[in-house]
């Protein structure tokens, strides 16, 4: 945890030389969180509900999907960046090679704290979906939101490391971060409004849609407590499966030649 | 030092390594066909390979490209599995890379950066202090020490995409030991550097294995790395060791012959040099002469008896053309 904490410091250092990119990535989040709320606007403009969601949660998953998209772009985007290249030119042995766990230094490296303001983005949005909500939001509901989240971010986190070890056997991945988020797009809109077989493939295959569903419905009453339990042993079954395919795929690494 | 019953820190029984590796034939439709169903081939880089080497030592490890010295420190270092065989390194089987292993040993490559590029070497020798758990004072003194025998005062905050070649290494040199590791594997440390800078990245690995009493096992394509720091050599062909044992020896046994080096008062044609050897220059009152070991001190006084002889050197030959010769002959020694 000691080694997170020099990650962050040294990458906020780093930043704070590139104000630019602070400004640029706030535009860039701010747009389309403008995007977003148009097409929610459309949306709303001719119904109370879609597909049994109301506006205010609509929002609060939206809220959801940014924290998460932060910190996707924060801490994985960026620390998964290199591994392509590291993997094809050898030099991920200086990583292998280090007394620490390799899953840990390639999954959080390197931290661009700009990006972190989507998250705080995503957060203003879950506070104001929830200052509107109808009902009273009570301690279950605000700890069912945050553990769904965390759960979510688990999932995610797993998925997105086995695309990564990928890498081991076919070393060109460079598109399957862009596959991610094109498929994570769909955790913008509740599971709800996806056809069947759509929301299967979301769901279980490609379990982006969860990610920010879960926690929205948390926080409007709808998760029961015995579907956080499996949320959180589906979490738990994700990480063990993607860290064992990760040391599965360093065992398969050769190392590029000298 | 050598000969004493000193401690083993690397010992190698029997190591063999194979890769199974994709067969790629030219053309399209071979191209097609291997989407599908790819041919594999078995390459043999290392093929039971066997050696000791005691604390302290700095043991040079040599042979052409190819010839699996690579693959025999990545085995060594932890990266690789060996297809069969045996490794220990202070007391510990490499490939299972325990922390108490990984903790005490480092691996440079000269052609391998492990420094981030945008940004300065600083942030990762801070991530290496944080990852190897050095305390704050200790780094600060390693670090001080380190910067004043490779002289990167001042080059720790530019970015490395604004190193030079030299300072880059130098700086992947204080990353790399920074934990004071005990076990150094270097692979080409001083490849692509200008005289000045290997001479200083050489005096640097000899201060610290002194200092530290560190075991080195160190590959180079530059002899004068070779015969600069290493007593003993290691020379690997085809997988195989082809020789095992101290430098001077293998000059000794490989090459019976030495070089004379004459200056001459007055040009001299080749015919007065008839049956004395062969001569490898000859030029402007300078002479090279190689003269089997044996017959030296004849060739010597026939040289002063009937030559204008200004100065001679007798000297053993150039540690490139034995090594050479070593692999020419492929003769196990």
């Amino acid at each position: 945890m000691r080694l997170l904490g020099v990650f962050f410091k040294i990458s906020f250092q780093d930043d704070a030389a590139y104000r630019g990119e602070f400004w640029m990535r706030l535009a860039a989040t701010l747009y389309s969180l403008a995007g977003a709320f148009v097409g929610i606007w459309i949306f709303f403009s001719h119904t109370d509900r879609i597909a049994g969601w109301t506006v205010d949660e609509v929002v609060i998953l939206l809220g959801a999907f940014h924290i998460v998209a932060g910190v996707i772009r924060t801490v994985l985007g960026p620390s998964f960046e290199r591994i392509v290249e590291e993997v094809r030119e050898g030099t991920l042995d200086f990583v292998l090679t280090k007394p620490a766990s390799s899953q840990f230094l390639v999954s959080f490296r390197r931290i661009v704290s700009a990006a972190a303001m989507e998250c705080l983005m995503g957060a203003g949005l879950v506070g104001y979906g929830i200052s509107r909500l109808s009902q009273q939001t009570g301690l279950y509901t605000a700890f069912a939101f945050a553990f769904a989240l965390a759960c979510g971010l688990a999932v995610l986190y797993s998925f997105w490391l086995f695309l990564n070890t990928l890498v081991f056997w076919f070393v060109r991945i460079d598109n399957v971060t862009q596959i991610f988020w094109a498929l994570f797009e769909a955790g913008r809109y509740p599971l709800d409004i996806y056809p069947g077989w759509l929301r299967v493939l979301v769901t279980y295959i490609v379990p982006v849609g969860v990610v920010t569903t879960f926690p929205a419905q948390g926080i409007a009453g709808r998760l029961a407590p015995a579907s956080l339990l499996w949320y959180a042993a589906a979490a738990a079954l994700s990480l063990y499966i993607s860290s064992r395919f990760w040391r599965f795929g360093v065992a398969h690494y050769t190392s590029a030649s000298s | 030092m050598a000969g004493m019953s000193r401690e083993i820190d690397i010992r190698v029984r029997e190591l063999t390594k194979h890769y199974k590796v994709p067969v790629r034939e030219g053309g399209f439709r071979a191209s097609v066909a291997s989407l599908f169903r790819r041919k594999y081939r078995i390459v043999e880089a290392v093929k039971g390979v066997s050696f000791d080497i005691a604390r302290g030592e700095i043991v040079g490890f040599l042979g052409p490209n190819g010839a699996g010295k690579t693959t025999t420190l990545k085995m060594l270092s932890g990266l690789l599995h060996p297809t069969s065989g045996e490794a220990q390194v202070l007391g510990h089987v490499p490939w299972k890379r325990e922390a108490g292993f990984l903790r005490r040993m480092t691996l440079v490559m000269g052609q391998k950066n492990q420094l981030v590029w945008d940004v300065p070497a600083m942030d990762t020798f801070l991530v290496n202090q944080a990852i190897y758990g050095i305390p704050e004072r200790e780094f600060r003194e390693t670090l001080a020490e380190f910067t004043e025998l490779l002289g990167l005062e001042g080059l720790l905050q530019k970015p490395v995409r604004n190193l030079s070649l030299g300072e880059r290494m130098k700086c992947e040199l204080v990353a790399a030991l920074l934990h004071k590791p005990r076990i150094l594997f270097l692979d080409e440390p001083t490849l692509g550097l200008d005289v000045t800078m290997q001479n200083r990245i050489r005096e640097f690995i000899r201060v610290y294995n002194q200092r530290y009493g560190a075991t080195v096992l160190l590959t180079s394509h530059y002899m004068a790395d070779i015969a600069a720091l290493c007593r003993r050599v290691i020379i690997i062909h085809h997988g195989r060791v082809m020789f095992d044992g101290e430098l001077s020896r293998l000059v000794g046994s490989i090459a019976p012959f030495k070089v004379l080096h004459v200056a001459l008062d007055r040009a001299v044609s080749p015919e007065d040099l008839d049956g004395m050897g062969e001569v490898l220059a000859l030029d402007e009152g300078k002479l090279a002469l190689k003269v089997p070991k044996d017959r030296t001190p004849e060739v010597t006084s026939r040289l002063l008896a009937e030559l204008p002889v200004l100065d001679l050197s007798v000297e053993d030959p150039p540690i490139e053309d034995v090594i050479e010769q070593v692999f020419e002959q492929g003769v196990e020694v």
